[in-house]
């Protein structure tokens, strides 16, 4: 029985799906079979960030209703075999699809996979419950900005309330720039107000938009970016390994020895 | 210019950073928002309980604080009561004021003779131990 683990954040825009692409990807690298579950209905994206959009013929939605074999709308990524997308339908609500469905959908993928990983739209609605209803796991989103954390946290207590008590977090877009300057919350501000355990930390990276362009996850790059690597840590560290976290603190130059030098607690 | 610069240089000059102001309203609101208690109910609640201290107790109602706080997702209500005094009727020693009880006329009145004093001569042995 694979896992089923669901990417969520409440608020839109905070890097569910990248998250998604990039981890699924790297855990295909580590040689796991891995499904990645669009549960986006009417706003499907996780297709074009892994540059599997024109390979999309059948949707989840064309399943259920019957009109092809579960096998028949798993696109097989060309790069790594052992990593699947199962699409969601473009021309149609949120509405189409109820908890139950997707329960049934996603039992039978994981009598396949090691990992079913649900990308679920923003919001807290019906997607949202769609997303949710087959999880055991979940991995919340969030940027270090006050709207995205407020969500994050009003998605926790659902998924707690969903009876999913295995959450960990990932704090993407951290700019430790702005953070040493106190401009930004540090990684330690918002676990400590989320107040669930850490998965990873994903630093602001350029390159996660070249990436999306080429539709070309990060981790599939040959040379390591910090976005990439940080990726690659946030999979194994779900694989069970122990893996510290990347060190993100601003290089020591002169000015920041004379800052530390007279800000440090006495 | 030159404060920006020494702001920069020392962070903790400016207390009033962005960074801590957010943590401030984050806490405040997700202690709001973890609670599904409403404005409404809240003030329900602070009256009540100020009615049933204020049975026993007077409070200083301009020092008093009444706020959510949210740690480690358990909601907690703070409350910062500050007593004035306990209400008479509840001392606990009794008679700690003085006592209307009897009037003061009603007493046996008490005699003394001036030149009288220092004459006594008792058999105490505690005085004839210390005096011989």
């Amino acid at each position: 029985m694979g896992r089923v683990i669901v990417i969520t954040s409440g608020k839109g825009g905070v890097g569910k799906t990248t998250t998604t692409a990039n981890i699924g990807m790297a855990l295909a690298q580590r040689n796991r079979k891995v499904v990645v579950v669009d549960a986006d209905f009417g706003l499907r994206n996780l297709d074009l960030l892994l540059g599997l959009e024109n390979r999309v013929v059948y949707t989840a939605v064309d399943v259920l209703s019957g009109q092809c074999r579960l096998e028949q709308a798993l696109v097989k990524d060309k790069r790594r075999g052992n990593l699947v997308l199962l699409p969601a339908a473009q021309n149609r609500t949120k509405d189409s699809v109820n908890p139950a469905q997707m329960r049934q959908l996603i039992s039978a993928l994981t009598k396949v996979f090691d990992y079913v990983l649900v990308d679920s739209p923003a919001g807290i609605e019906m997607g949202f419950q769609n997303a949710i209803a087959a999880a055991t796991e979940a991995i919340v989103v969030t940027t270090p900005e006050i709207s995205a954390v407020r969500d994050a946290d009003r998605v926790i207590g659902l998924l707690e309330a969903n009876n999913i008590k295995k959450s960990g977090l990932i704090i993407n877009r951290i700019r430790p720039k702005m953070v040493a300057v106190n401009d930004m919350m540090s990684v330690d501000d918002v676990t400590e107000i989320l107040a669930i355990p850490l998965l990873g930390v994903v630093p602001e990276d350029e390159k996660v938009i070249v990436s999306t362009n080429k539709g070309e996850p990060l981790v599939l790059s040959g040379t390591p970016t910090q976005a990439g690597t940080a990726f690659e840590n946030i999979a194994r560290r779900l694989d069970g390994e122990k893996v510290e976290f990347l060190d993100l603190t601003v290089k020591d130059d002169l000015l920041s020895k004379i800052k530390s030098f007279f800000t440090r607690p006495i | 210019m030159l404060i920006e610069l020494l702001e920069k240089i020392f962070p903790t000059l400016n207390d009033r950073n962005s960074r801590q102001e957010v943590k401030n309203r984050l806490k405040l609101i997700l202690a709001h928002d973890r609670s599904d208690l409403t404005p409404q109910m809240i003030e329900s609640m602070r009256q009540e309980i100020l009615a049933v201290m204020s049975k026993y107790v007077d409070l200083d109602s301009d020092a008093m604080d009444f706020t959510l706080e949210n740690r480690s997702r358990v909601t907690s209500l703070v409350a910062n009561l500050p007593i004035l005094r306990v209400k008479p009727e509840f001392y606990t020693v009794k008679g700690e004021g003085i006592s209307q009880e009897t009037p003061i006329e009603d007493l046996p009145e008490i005699s003394i003779d001036e030149s009288a004093i220092g004459d006594f001569q008792g058999t105490s042995e505690l005085r004839n131990e210390n005096f011989k």
